[in-house]
């Protein structure tokens, strides 16, 4: 019976590492058909704290569409789209998984950010959004795209390489960089306006990744050491709106503790992703 | 359970904001635009009488200053986002009458719509010469400097 792990083919492993390759490959359709979202989404919201600052009506737009539709779709089904459909944090899962690939050929490991530190800078999400809506009230709007890493990463995607004015966004996009090889979800976790706009949203229960931690053995914490922003499922905490709905948790428990859709469904398998991929998709294609 | 009916408070109440807000400032935007036009009525009036007034103290200076386009249709291209946008402005009777995106396929639907406003705006000012779209700068300043590069043409 130990010898159960050492066989060739372990089921749980082949159908963990499936579900990874199925999140890239939908990472990679999201990323070639609309990689701005992200980016116009946090306009939309941009747009509206200008609009305040200067005391004008509120205008609709694309962007304001694109900011209702991520906002309803997270309220919903939670942050799947950061997990699975976000441009910045596809690449950043790539650089983390080349990171990993390369310290493991090279066995030269980076260092690993403690627990404690990643709760603390957690945090800092919130102060990125405050300080850039803010920003914007007082009317220094186009100063933060002129500065946001955000634009250079999108002038890079679609093959816009006029970059010569925008020499501070470049560094903090390499900073980032380095971070998201160390850190998986470096930026997500510690700096994202966006996902900081998400994680405070009221999402509804029905999809969220519950854990019966009491038939857990003691001491197995498999679920948050191979979640990518460390969190602990069963804690009712502001933290809980970090999930991304990755699913590894649920991949990895050895005891299939961990469940969603109120029982129904393990949270890891491929049809309810795929199919919350196809209705993003049709929706930010046809909106 | 907690953390959702917080959240979902939260969320009522920066909507409740945003709605009393827009209930203040359409009004406030309209009384806005009716001053504006009333100033724009008044400097019109003014244009007009020191122009009958020189005509008559001076009845040479016929020629009004037009627009100076050539009548036709013209096509411009600028640098965009992600690549060259291509525009046909047309003109009638010395005056743009329409701009049209021929190609822009370099662009972000999102931000290229944004920046379509201007297309509006250049027929309204009757010129090229406006600020870009605020959040989709590039596909603006890819806009009107098709237009501007069409409208040079025009004037020749």
């Amino acid at each position: 019976m130990t010898q159960q792990n050492k066989k060739p083919k372990n089921p749980a492993l082949a159908r963990r590492q499936r579900q990874g390759w199925v999140r890239i490959g939908v990472q990679l359709v999201f990323l070639l058909t609309a990689p701005s979202v992200y980016a116009s989404a946090f306009s939309g919201l941009k747009a509206i704290f200008t609009a305040f600052g200067e005391g004008e009506p509120l205008a609709w737009s694309a962007f304001t569409t694109h900011l209702v539709l991520l906002v309803v779709f997270t309220i919903l089904f939670g942050r799947y789209f950061c997990g699975w459909a976000c441009a910045f944090g596809a690449v950043g899962d790539w650089i983390y998984r080349f990171s990993q690939w390369a310290q493991k050929k090279t066995k030269i490991k980076l260092p690993k950010l403690p627990e404690k530190a990643v709760y603390v800078l957690q945090w800092m999400k919130y102060v990125t959004l405050a300080a850039v809506l803010a920003l914007c009230f007082l009317g220094f709007g186009s100063a933060v795209s002129q500065n946001s890493p955000w634009t250079v990463f999108s002038m890079v995607i679609s093959g816009n390489f006029r970059l010569a004015a925008y020499g501070v966004a470049i560094v903090f996009l390499l900073t980032i960089l380095v971070g998201m090889a160390v850190q998986e979800r470096y930026f997500c976790q510690f700096f994202c306006p966006m996902g900081a706009v998400f994680s405070l949203l009221p999402v509804l229960p029905f999809f969220n990744l519950k854990r019966d931690a009491a038939s857990c053995p003691a001491r197995c914490g498999a679920c948050q050491k191979n979640c990518p922003v460390s969190l602990q499922l069963d804690r009712n905490s502001l933290r809980q709106g970090e999930c991304i709905r990755c699913g590894r948790c649920s991949g990895i428990c050895p005891r299939n503790n961990i469940s969603t859709a109120f029982g129904l469904l393990k949270g890891d398998e491929l049809w309810p992703d795929l199919l919350r991929g196809g209705v993003l998709l049709a929706l930010m294609l046809l909106l | 359970m907690k953390q959702f009916i917080l959240r979902a408070v939260n969320l009522a109440l920066i909507l409740a904001i945003g709605v009393c807000y827009q209930q203040r400032a359409l009004p406030r935007a309209a009384e806005v635009e009716e001053y504006n036009q009333q100033v724009a009525q008044a400097e019109a009036l003014a244009e007009e009488y020191a122009a009958m007034e020189a005509a008559a103290l001076s009845q040479a200076a016929e020629d009004e200053a037009e627009s100076g386009y050539q009548d036709g249709t013209y096509t411009g291209t600028g640098t965009g986002f992600g690549g060259e946008i291509t525009l046909n402005v047309t003109v009638e009777g010395g005056e743009i009458t329409g701009v049209e995106i021929v190609s822009a396929s370099g662009e972000d639907p999102a931000y290229l719509s944004q920046a379509e406003t201007l297309l509006d705006s250049i027929v309204s000012a009757q010129s090229a010469d406006l600020d870009t779209v605020s959040g989709a700068t590039f596909s603006s300043a890819g806009i009107l400097e098709a237009a501007q590069n069409a409208l040079e043409e025009a004037s020749q």
